[in-house]
């Protein structure tokens, strides 16, 4: 998984507004390391939905969906 | 978690039953700002919950869904084997095992319906098959008089067709449908018992429960057999890790379960964001794509241009030599034999 970072667009552009460009990136980089800093940690939320009648089925899914959570957020 | 990572995934989970719940959860995930959801939703809560969906712009990845109309492709996406595929695989192995009198014995249940009803239209479709007849059973513990009605009905059907030997039972149990089947087994009485001739066909997420049951296992291996589809292929280094985490009964319906949702994390990944579901939803496709190479079983979980999972190859296990066996891979064209020890 990939920190949290700016990437810039810089391929194909004219010099000058790569250079523009360049340097709203450094000062993109230079607050990304800032927020680094202080060990922020941007959180993103999404649904686990179970709709299911049968409770093993339900039991079953949570049990995996807890497994793909943990997996993507250990990277 | 590394607290040196820039995002960490958080999810907030919603049990519910029925369409009606499913409607209210999304709701509520839509009130509190999360457009991303994962989960199980069958086709009449996703049917129900249509509007809701596209009206709050979300994303969503189903499970356990069948039909492919279901996957929307600019909401929707759907993972796991749709139902118009699976009734053709049941039909077409049946045929080419010249299993040509069927019958289905169904559990009363709406997926099993649709198969049910799908596989009778199939097979009735064909020149050279003949329905002998539907029984359906009720879902969980079934009482004696039910065993007995069962019982009875089956016997009824096998002496309606013409040869034993043709006769092809579509069997849609799940665990709890293991009585049903002990009370079909009764009608083994000895050699020469009709029953002996006929061949079972049913989920491969049965198996588990035909393999920790002795008395069922050595039934069936009198029997024509027991075929299970669809089966995972073999296992590769993603299905280890997840078996050795959850368990060992591990059926697809697990790696479809997972998939589910780490497709969509993959694709939160990607988009850099959670909450904007026009960039999530516009990175999918490359998400789904990216799990292919490494997916459980090497089930492939390709996103087509509609949202469905592509259709896959299915392996079928079978009863060979007194352990389950992969024997076949059934994709739309052809039969492919592999003859392989199961290894699970």
């Amino acid at each position: 998984m990939p920190r949290t970072s700016c990437r810039l667009p810089v391929r194909g552009l004219p010099v000058i507004f790569a250079a523009v460009l360049i340097t709203a990136g450094l000062l993109f980089a230079a607050a990304d390391q800032a927020t680094d800093a202080q060990q922020q940690v941007e959180t993103r939320k999404i649904g686990i939905l179970l709709n299911h009648n049968s409770k093993a089925i339900t039991d079953l899914a949570a049990k995996t969906y807890d497994l793909a959570v943990s997996t993507l957020t250990s990277g | 978690m590394d607290e040196n990572r820039g995002w960490q995934l958080e999810a907030e989970v919603e049990v519910v039953q029925g369409a009606e719940g499913a409607v209210v959860a999304l709701e509520r995930f839509n009130n509190a700002g999360i457009t991303a959801v994962a989960g199980i939703i069958p086709d009449s809560s996703l049917t129900a919950a249509d509007r809701a969906i596209h009206d709050n712009n979300m994303v969503v990845v189903a499970y356990l869904t069948g039909f492919k109309e279901n996957a929307k492709p600019d909401n929707v996406y759907r993972v796991g084997t749709n139902y118009e595929h699976l009734s053709e695989a049941f039909v077409e192995i049946m045929n080419e095992d010249g299993k040509n009198e069927v019958m289905t014995l169904f559990i009363n249940s709406p997926v099993s319906r649709v198969l049910n009803s799908s596989i009778y239209d199939l097979a009735g479709a064909k020149s050279d098959m003949t329905v002998l007849g539907s029984i359906k059973f009720t879902p969980g513990a079934i009482s004696d008089a039910e065993g007995d009605s069962i019982r009875d009905s089956v016997a009824r059907l096998i002496a309606s067709a013409q040869d034993t030997s043709e006769i092809g039972i579509f069997f849609s149990g799940i665990s709890s449908s293991l009585p049903v089947l002990q009370a079909v087994a009764e009608l083994d009485t000895g050699p020469g018992s009709p029953i002996r001739d006929v061949t079972i066909y049913g989920f491969d997420s049965f198996r588990p429960t035909i393999e920790t049951d002795a008395g069922t296992f050595e039934f069936l291996q009198r029997t024509g057999g027991f075929h299970g589809v669809p089966s995972g292929g073999h296992e590769n280094e993603e299905s280890i890790r997840i078996d050795s985490i959850l368990g060992r009964s591990i059926t697809v319906v697990t790696y479809d379960s997972y998939t589910s949702l780490y497709i969509l994390g993959l694709a939160v990944d990607l988009a850099g964001t959670a909450a904007d579901a026009d960039a999530v939803k516009a990175k999918m496709h490359e998400a789904a794509a990216s799990y292919t190479p490494i997916a459980a079983r090497g089930l492939p979980t390709d996103l087509d241009a509609n949202g469905d999972v592509v259709e896959r190859d299915l392996h079928i296990s079978s009863i060979q030599h007194g352990q389950f066996e992969f024997t076949r891979k059934y994709d739309p064209d052809a039969f492919h034999r592999i003859n392989q020890t199961i290894d699970f």
